[in-house]
């Protein structure tokens, strides 16, 4: 799905001033910047850091926990290729 | 009905809202969903505690509460998917910083084969998909075409070498499963299981086969057919071959990928007439060896 800015603030519980931040920071990376086309991830993203903040991640540990997060997910995404090839059961040919 | 907020975070009616926050964090790190991804239960906890953390964690929202002018329902924050549930995917956060190191590792390229993914996006060769391909020997030594069935319903050609040994490994390479984010498609890996013949037996590239002959031949010699991997061949059996005698026919064993081939030894086994010949037991009986203990010498006893 694709949010305007103005659906992406009411839904992801944002201020204008923190939204253009957290993108100057490179927290959020929108793929079409400008015209303020927002997709699920981002919203999801947004709402990771808004959570974050409410733990206490201060403005200099958001970076450092969020591309932490992002490698943890890449080394998912290659553990479930590795289990995958590795199980693959052998099927049988006919 | 939402369990009490108090018990859900873990404080008593008259926290300060320092210790309800810290009550909040404490729980929040450790049953974050997308803190942690692979615990399908934290996400349930992590709602109410959310929950009751935007109740309490709001001096104006927790006094209507303790006045009963709210109770915890309908305080769930509405949210319908966490940051996990995308990141697997590729996106313009993927990162393969934590393993960028192990490419060179030869299982992982082998596995991986990534292309120059521009500026942290993921590309992934697909997997192999690995496949198991039952011969019949004939078929496994000549070589041919195959024809796999997909679980999908889709086949997959297979050529095989003439020569193939049991336990080979054939790589189709593309044939895989699809790549991730663009990237190529895995090798269809198939193994070969080659069924034993009722006559032939294989040992390395020459073939090995038990011929019985007429007692005729033995004695006398002749031409006998002997099968071979790619037909009947017409064989001479020289005068006075004994059982256990062996031959060899050149070239006729497994092919070998440069064009020559094995060869075929054909060991000899003589065979007396099925039916009780009166003509062979009066010959034999009339026929006197001139040394008797052949049987034992040949047994070394």
């Amino acid at each position: 799905m694709i949010m305007e800015t103005r659906e992406f603030l009411l839904a992801a519980h944002v201020k204008t001033d923190a939204l253009d931040a957290w993108i100057e920071a490179g927290w959020l990376m929108p793929r079409h910047n400008g015209k303020g086309s927002f997709t699920d991830i981002d919203l999801a993203r947004a709402h990771l850091i808004r959570d974050l903040q409410m733990m206490g991640v201060n403005e200099e540990a958001m970076p450092i926990i969020l591309d932490l997060i992002d490698q943890m997910h890449g080394l998912r995404r290659t553990i479930r290729a590795l289990i995958s090839e590795v199980a693959a059961p052998s099927r049988k040919a006919r | 009905m939402a369990a009490d907020p108090y018990t859900t975070l873990g404080v008593k009616k008259d926290a300060s809202p320092g210790d309800i926050q810290k009550a909040y964090r404490k729980l929040a790190k450790k049953l974050h969903p997308d803190l942690n991804p692979g615990n399908k239960q934290a996400e349930e906890q992590f709602k109410d505690i959310s929950a009751a953390y935007e109740l309490l964690g709001d001096a104006d929202k927790r006094a209507r509460f303790d006045r009963g002018e709210i109770d915890a329902s309908g305080q769930e924050r509405p949210r319908q998917r966490y940051y996990r549930d995308f990141a697997d995917g590729d996106s313009q956060y993927s990162s393969d910083a934590g393993f960028a190191d192990f490419a060179s590792e030869d299982i992982l390229s082998e596995i991986f084969g990534r292309q120059g993914g521009r500026g942290g996006t993921f590309r992934m060769r697909g997997p192999d998909a690995h496949y198991q391909l039952e011969l019949d020997f004939l078929e496994a030594i000549n070589g041919g075409k195959k024809q796999i069935m997909l679980p999908d319903g889709s086949t997959l050609d297979v050529t095989i070498p003439p020569g193939t040994r049991d336990g080979t490994m054939l790589r189709l390479r593309g044939k895989g499963r699809p790549g991730i984010g663009g990237g190529p498609p895995g090798d269809a890996l198939i193994e070969i299981a080659v069924r034993p013949h009722p006559v032939f037996r294989r040992d390395g590239d020459n073939i090995h086969v038990e011929l019985p002959i007429p007692l005729r031949d033995a004695v006398l010699g002749g031409k006998v057919s002997v099968p071979t991997p790619t037909g009947s061949v017409t064989m001479t059996v020289p005068k006075w071959s004994n059982t256990g005698t062996v031959l060899r026919l050149k070239g006729r064993g497994v092919p070998r990928p440069n064009g020559a081939a094995g060869d075929e030894y054909v060991t000899l086994k003589i065979m007396l007439p099925e039916k009780r010949d009166l003509a062979l037991e009066k010959l034999i009986s009339q026929w006197a060896p001139s040394k008797t203990g052949d049987q034992h010498q040949a047994m070394g006893a």
